[in-house]
C-alpha cells in the first residue's frame, strides 16, 4: 500500500496571488516525490476559490519537471467538459512528458453551475461519460478509430501523440454503484472519498464498490481501490478545528441563483 | 465579495467542527495513526491520498504534515498492521 497527497489548489486569502498557490502546490509536490509519496493528485474544479486549477494536466505538466519518482494524476479531468479528440491527445502528451508517470483520473461531474458555464446539459453527464470513455479505449488501442454515438460522432481518426504507458492507469472517481460498475466494465480502477465522514462512511463506499464488482463479474482487485482523506497532524485543538472548517464541503448550497452572494466549491475532488 | 474571495455562508445540516474534527484525520501523531489504522481496515486500499492543504491551511502546516504523515505516522501505522507493501500486494 502506497501514500499520496491530494492538491485541492484553493485558495480562501484575498491577498493570495494564483501564482502564489502554483508555486506553493509545486513544492509540495517536490517535497512529497523527496519523502517518498507514490502519487501526486491534482483536482479540477471551475468558477470557485475552492479549487483554482481547471486543468489538472497541465499542472502535471509543470510538476513532471520538477520531480523524478511521483507519479501524477488527475483527480479527475471531468469529462463531459472536454471535446474528447483534444482530450486524448493532452493525455497522451501530458504522459510522454512525464516519461510514464500519469495516472488518469476522470469523473462524470455533478456541479450544475459548472455544466451551465461550459453549455452542457448536466442531464447528460453519465451517457457522455460512458461513450467519452468509449473513445478514448479506442484512440490509444487503435492506430485509426471512428466514434458514432449518440453524444459524440467522430469520423476516421489518428492522435499522433501517444502514451508511453501503454495503457494509462485509469481511475473513475464517484460514489455510485454505477460509477464503479462503469469501472469495472472499463478496467478502469477506483477513485473513492469518505469527504467529511469517518471511517464507517468509508466501510459503506467498500460495500459499494464490492457489490459493483461482483455485480460485473470482476476481480474486486482489479479496483485497485484508492481513498483520499483530509488530514492535518497537529498537537493543537485550535489548529485542527480550523482545518475542519476549511474542510467542509460546499456543493449541496450551491445553486446557480445564490451562487455570486454564497460560497462555491465542494468537498474532496 | 471580500477581494477576489467570495464570502463564506453556513449550509443547513451542517455537521458541527468538533464532529469533522473528530471523523477526519486530524490530531496528533498517534491519534492520525489510529484514526489511519481503522481506515485502512475499513476501506482495504490500494492507495490513500491524503489533502494537506485545503481552503486557508497555511503552506508550512500542510509541508509539516506531509513530513510528520511518513516520518511518525507511517511507522505506527506498521506496527498496527504491519508492512504496508507487503499489504499492496494481497
Amino acid at each position: 500500500m502506497e501514500f499520496g497527497i491530494f492538491n485541492l489548489m484553493g485558495s480562501r486569502s484575498p491577498e493570495k496571488q494564483t501564482a502564489e498557490v502554483f508555486a506553493e502546490v509545486a513544492e509540495q509536490t517536490r517535497l512529497a516525490d523527496e519523502l517518498g509519496y507514490a502519487i501526486a493528485w491534482f483536482a479540477e474544479h471551475h468558477f470557485s476559490n475552492y479549487c483554482l486549477c481547471a486543468s489538472p494536466l497541465m499542472i502535471i505538466a509543470h510538476c513532471a519537471s520538477i520531480t523524478k519518482k511521483i507519479r501524477l494524476g488527475t483527480a479527475v479531468v471531468v469529462l463531459p467538459l472536454y471535446n474528447p479528440a483534444r482530450l486524448a491527445a493532452e493525455i497522451a502528451t501530458a504522459d510522454a512528458l512525464s516519461n510514464g508517470r500519469l495516472m488518469l483520473g476522470v469523473g462524470a461531474g455533478y456541479q450544475p453551475y459548472e455544466f451551465e458555464r461550459f453549455g452542457v446539459d448536466i442531464k447528460n453527464n453519465l451517457e457522455m461519460t460512458e461513450e467519452f470513455c468509449d473513445i478514448l479505449d479506442r484512440a490509444f488501442s487503435q492506430d485509426f478509430f471512428s466514434y458514432n454515438g449518440k453524444h459524440y460522432q467522430i469520423p476516421k481518426t489518428h492522435i499522433p501523440a501517444r502514451p508511453v504507458q501503454k495503457p494509462v492507469p485509469i481511475y473513475v472517481a464517484g460514489h455510485t454503484e454505477a460509477m464503479f460498475r462503469a469501472a469495472a466494465r472499463h478496467g478502469y480502477r477506483v477513485l473513492s472519498s469518505g469527504r467529511i465522514g469517518g471511517a464507517a462512511l468509508l466501510a459503506e463506499q467498500y460495500q459499494i464498490i464490492r457489490d459493483a464488482y461482483r455485480a460485473e463479474g470482476v476481480p474486486l482487485e482489479n479496483a485497485h481501490i484508492t481513498v483520499n482523506r483530509f488530514c492535518h497532524i497537529t498537537d493543537s485543538k485550535e489548529d485542527g478545528l480550523r482545518f475542519a472548517e476549511n474542510a467542509l464541503p460546499i456543493p449541496p448550497c450551491l445553486e446557480p441563483a445564490a451562487a455570486a452572494g454564497g460560497h462555491a466549491g465542494h468537498g474532496a475532488g | 465579495m471580500q477581494g477576489t474571495v467570495l464570502v463564506d455562508v453556513p449550509c443547513p445540516d451542517e455537521p458541527s467542527l468538533e464532529q469533522i474534527h473528530k471523523d477526519l484525520l486530524i490530531g496528533d501523531v498517534e491519534t492520525v495513526a489510529e484514526k489511519l489504522v481503522a481506515e485502512i481496515r475499513a476501506t482495504h486500499p490500494v492507495h490513500m491520498c491524503f489533502s494537506f492543504k485545503v481552503g486557508a491551511t497555511p503552506h508550512k502546516a500542510a509541508m509539516r504534515s506531509m513530513e510528520l504523515m511518513m516520518t511518525e505516522v507511517r511507522p505506527r501505522v506498521e506496527r498496527a498492521l504491519g508492512p504496508l507493501a507487503r499489504r499492496a500486494a494481497e
